[in-house]
């Protein structure tokens, strides 16, 4: 482990500690407490909180006509430390933060090296601030934007750090968009082109581990979809990468050989998988529409376009009668909706090879229309949507 | 008070000092400082031996078991002036943690029927290698247990502030036994997708009785669920999501630790709930269970908190005789001490000629067992115990009923470095149970060996290693954790035991019972018209076959209302918020929520 990455450990403490989640909650207050209130305890609580209210009040007041002055000072910079600690999502006091450092803090120091050491303090604080909110947009761009400032930044340090979040939470998608950006900042500051599939790969098998880990996790194959754009668009080589995994060999040449078809062979198991594991995840069938979209459509043939489409159909059509029998005659929606997108996607496909469409099978257009009414009578909420839908739009 | 907690810590931690040493000095420490206008009487705890007991208490307690710690707690909370004695020169009782020269004493204890040991027969201890162990290194359950994450004990130590003297770790492996060889089932729906031995209409099936299981009391459900009531529960699993028998065993003796065959739908079904909604509380496992010893930590725990709230206690003390008419209770010692209220005994320190314990009509074989590896294999990552269960049938000894075993390493902190206590019990009686758990130890010790010979499992591959999927493509079974076939394998060394420790251990609870008021209105009315010496005494039970602390909170309750009149105020104490002066952003924060009415919807999840 890297000496920088061993400070910051040190420093943070174990991650897990205080971590604002239900349970945290529930670890550090043991059970809730009563709820009866008496009217008595309300009244109490009311003026507590006007004296809560009116100190927050003449805080943030404060710090605003201090910024609105334009004063940058080290008073000024705990002051607003204070007023986030109370309230992180006031994005002005952010701003003026930033302010303050860039016009006061920055300029007291002589060197990059301390420059460095300021913002590692900074970011120290963040990180605080993170575990209690982690879902707030204002703490993570402030994240951002002082690891932008500073150009000793340690990327590993926080591909670790973002590592523990998902330990806790693999479904944060701020932490994923910051995952993404930390990516992006290693590759700026490479040099060779040559390194930035390979971590490219290094993220798809990421996306890979967190959803064997969960499949319902929208971020995680949303953030597939994109690198597996990316590594089309820039190829690993085979060679450079050591992967021991047997599956993800598979992908690993597919990428290289710029196989849009063997890779989506390849999903097209895992969806299935994932569809028999669990028939109701919506992200798995929402990331199923993307699979089937234009993007891979529209490199292969017709032939291998027609017959991927049925065979998935096929697999989803397998499962859906399974479905139904278990539930009573009641049919999985998801499975309807899918195939119907399916259907309209080989529409679009015999429709391009020959203009007219004609040649699309009657029985599927057969089918497209069967799925299609009898979703209009399972999801009632939608069936003006429904009845909208043909081969056509 | 954070002080107080790291100074008791340290001298846990410190395990080293021997046992009775250290209970004598360490519950002691800090009370003092922490209420220091309510300065408990603390003898017995700081000094084992007193001159002499206070004369008049309201609530007298015999046996320092799990239940009745609990139940000191509680009644000392609630106001009650409670002396709780034990006729041992160590806390535990029944489910005490116990050193080396302990057990040694424990099991002649046991084997004379002497006060203080009833509801345990036949001991029977051999120490191969006595100058190889040292005594106080060890910490020995006597019935050992694990705590399920989502359970009414864990609660209750929350609630108590018990958990802060102790440390809990967790435990995620649970290995079954069949057919020669150990597996681990696929429980979550992470194991489950990324499986690939398992087809896919398995995989379905399996995830929806899963889901079943959660959700088997919604209204939807519960019809279904009616017209199987009556069925044993492998037939309704079998019927209605198809899993294989192997599947079922696991999931009804292994994740259900049910502990006999033949149990109904309604009871596999809230055992596996129990399981699965354990998980994901504090992480990705479901059981946790106490350092250095499990239910006799805990019952340590609630003595001291009984000891802040006011308790009195005393070790070494055996009662003589309770006198119903007088209301004083006479020790050995020849001190008498006047009860106000009730006196509650543990079956296992039944004074001599007691007339109302209550019938043990049920045994639990169990055999504890300390072998010279480290069995680290068992373990999950960072983790330093398993469990492992032999279903019914799966032994050389045809076992009637199954055999659970908790592996505890040293990691645990209940014995050395490389070393590691296997604790199995069955609920199979006498020469049968005997024989079941030395066959069960006999496969665990193959097992074991195996897995950690030089070299690792078997290379050899062969086509019942490889799955071949429907497209051509090959993978490999993901290898078994604990090895595969035996039936080839000759182990290269001997695996050396340090201690082997069998015994019978007899409780009134039956095995799937909840401790329920027929057990109590027993032990008050009295078929003999004469006095006896606990007469109008309260027993409580000895500990169930039950291998987690399910029933425990139960009984405590029980009692509790039997003495005090109802359970409304069980534990109803609001102690001093010292968690304010942590957290300053706690009570400070504009966003979050001091009220707990909000909390809810700040909860994670968007």
């Amino acid at each position: 482990m890297s000496q920088a990455l061993q400070a910051f450990q040190r420093e943070t403490g174990t991650f897990l500690d205080g971590y604002r989640t239900e349970e945290g909650i529930l670890r550090m207050h043991g059970t809730k407490k009563s709820k009866h209130q008496t009217k008595q305890a309300i009244l109490i609580r009311i003026k507590k909180d006007a004296a809560k209210i009116s100190r927050y009040r003449r805080l943030s007041n404060e710090v605003l006509s201090r910024k609105e002055a334009h004063k940058y000072d080290d008073e000024s910079f705990k002051l607003t430390t204070q007023l986030l600690d109370w309230n992180p999502e006031f994005y002005t006091i952010w701003n003026y933060r930033r302010d303050i450092l860039t016009n006061f803090k920055f300029l007291a120091v002589s060197d990059s090296e301390e420059k460095h050491h300021l913002l590692v303090k900074e970011l120290q604080y963040i990180l605080l601030k993170l575990k209690s909110f982690p879902k707030c947009y204002w703490i993570w761009n402030h994240r951002k934007w002082c690891l932008k400032q500073d150009c000793r930044a340690d990327f590993s340090v926080e591909m670790h750090f973002i590592g523990q979040f998902f330990e806790v939470d693999p479904r944060n998608y701020h932490a994923w968009g910051y995952r993404q950006f930390i990516v992006q900042c290693m590759k700026d500051s490479m040099g060779l082109e040559g390194e930035r599939p390979k971590i490219d790969y290094q993220e798809f098998k990421f996306t890979t581990k967190m959803i064997n880990k969960n499949i319902s996790n929208y971020s995680a194959f949303h953030n597939r979809s994109n690198l597996v754009g990316k590594l089309f668009d820039q190829s690993p080589n085979c060679t450079d990468i050591n992967e021991t995994d047997v599956n993800l060999q598979r992908y690993l040449s597919a990428f290289s050989g710029k196989s849009k078809k063997q890779v989506l062979e390849l999903e097209l198991n895992m969806f299935q998988n994932a569809i028999y594991t669990d028939p109701d995840d919506s992200s798995v069938w929402i990331y199923a529409r993307w699979l089937f979209g234009d993007y891979f459509l529209d490199d292969l043939t017709f032939n291998e376009g027609v017959t991927l489409i049925n065979k998935a159909n096929k697999i989803i059509e397998e499962l859906a009668e399974l479905e139904k029998e278990d539930n009573r005659g009641i049919d999985n929606q998801w499975c309807l909706k899918t195939q119907l997108y399916l259907l309209k996607q080989l529409y679009k496909l015999y429709k391009a090879e020959d203009d007219s469409g004609v040649n699309y099978p009657e029985d599927d257009a057969r089918e497209f229309d069967k799925m299609r009414n009898r979703l209009l009578e399972l999801d009632l909420m939608r069936a003006q949507r429904y009845k909208n839908l043909s081969l056509d739009n | 008070m954070a002080s107080t907690v790291e100074s008791r810590r340290a001298s846990m931690a410190d395990r080293r000092p021997s046992m009775a040493e250290r209970q004598s000095t360490g519950i002691g420490i800090g009370i003092g400082s922490r209420r220091p206008s309510v300065i408990p009487y603390l003898a017995g705890i700081e000094k084992p031996v007193l001159p002499s007991i206070p004369s008049k208490c309201d609530v007298l307690i015999c046996g320092t078991g799990l239940v009745e710690s609990i139940l000191a707690a509680a009644l000392a909370w609630q106001g009650s002036c409670v002396l709780h004695v034990d006729a041992n020169p160590y806390y535990g009782d029944t489910c005490a943690t116990l050193t080396i020269e302990q057990i040694k004493a424990w099991c002649s204890s046991v084997n004379d029927s002497l006060s203080g040991f009833q509801g345990f027969s036949k001991a029977m201890l051999h120490i191969p290698f006595p100058h190889r162990l040292v005594s106080r290194d060890y910490g020995i359950d006597l019935t050992p247990r694990v705590l399920f994450t989502k359970s009414d004990l864990l609660s209750l130590l929350i609630t108590s502030r018990v958990y802060r003297y102790l440390e809990f770790q967790s435990l995620s492996n649970f290995h079954t036994f069949e057919k020669d060889t150990f597996g681990k089932i696929m429980s979550t729906k992470e194991e489950i997708f990324t499986d690939q031995s398992m087809t896919l209409s398995n995989k379905r099936m399996l995830m929806k009785f899963m889901k079943f299981v959660l959700e088997y009391e919604q209204p939807e459900n519960k019809q279904e669920l009616e017209q199987h009531m009556q069925e044993p529960f492998t037939q309704f699993v079998s019927d209605k999501f198809h899993l294989t028998p192997q599947q079922i065993n696991e999931l009804c003796y292994t994740l259900g630790m049910v502990p006999q065959p033949d149990i109904s739908t309604l009871q596999g079904l809230s055992r596996i709930r129990r399981y699965l909604v354990s998980f994901n509380i504090y992480g990705n496992f479901p059981t946790l269970y106490s350092k250095y010893g499990g239910p006799g930590e805990i019952s340590q725990g609630f003595c001291r908190s009984a000891a802040v709230a006011g308790a009195t206690y005393k070790l070494e003390s055996t009662l003589q005789s309770f006198d119903a008419d007088t209301k004083t209770a006479t020790f050995t010692d020849g001190s008498k001490v006047k009860v106000t209220e009730k006196v509650v005994f543990s079956p296992s320190q039944a004074a001599q000629g007691s007339r109302n314990v209550p019938e043990r009509r049920y045994q639990i074989t169990r055999l504890i067992t300390i072998v010279e590896k480290s069995c680290k294999e068992w373990f999950a990552e960072g983790e330093s115990a398993a469990i492992v269960v032999f279903p019914p049938k799966s032994l050389s000894s045809n076992n009637v009923y199954p055999v659970q075993s908790i592996i505890m390493g040293s990691g645990t902190g209940s014995c050395p470095k490389n070393q590691c206590i296997w604790y199995l019990s069955t609920i199979e009686q006498g020469e049968r149970g005997r024989r079941d758990l030395e066959a069960a130890s006999k496969k665990m010790e193959e097992s074991i060996l195996r897995e950690s010979e030089a070299g690792g499992f078997d290379v050899n591959l062969t086509d019942s290693d490889v799955a071949i999927h429907a497209n051509g493509s090959i993978s490999v079974i993901n290898s078994v954790k604990l090895g595969k076939s035996f039936k080839e394998f000759v182990p290269k060394e001997k695996l050396t035991y340090l201690l082997k420790l069998m015994f019978t251990q007899h409780t009134s609870v039956a095995p799937f019972g909840v401790v329920s008021n027929g057990v109590f209105e027993k032990a008050e009315e009295t078929d003999h018209p004469g006095k006896g010496p606990d007469e109008n005494v309260l027993y409580s039970s000895m500990p169930s076959t039950e291998i987690s602390y399910d029933g425990v909170v139960t009984e405590a309750r029980l009692l509790y209302s039997k003495i005090v009149g109802s359970d409304d105020d069980f534990f109803d104490v609001d102690f001093e918020d010292e968690d304010e002066n942590d957290n300053v952003l706690a009570n400070e924060s504009a966003i979050a929520d001091d009220s707990d009415e909000f909390q809810p919807e700040m909860a994670f999840e968007l």
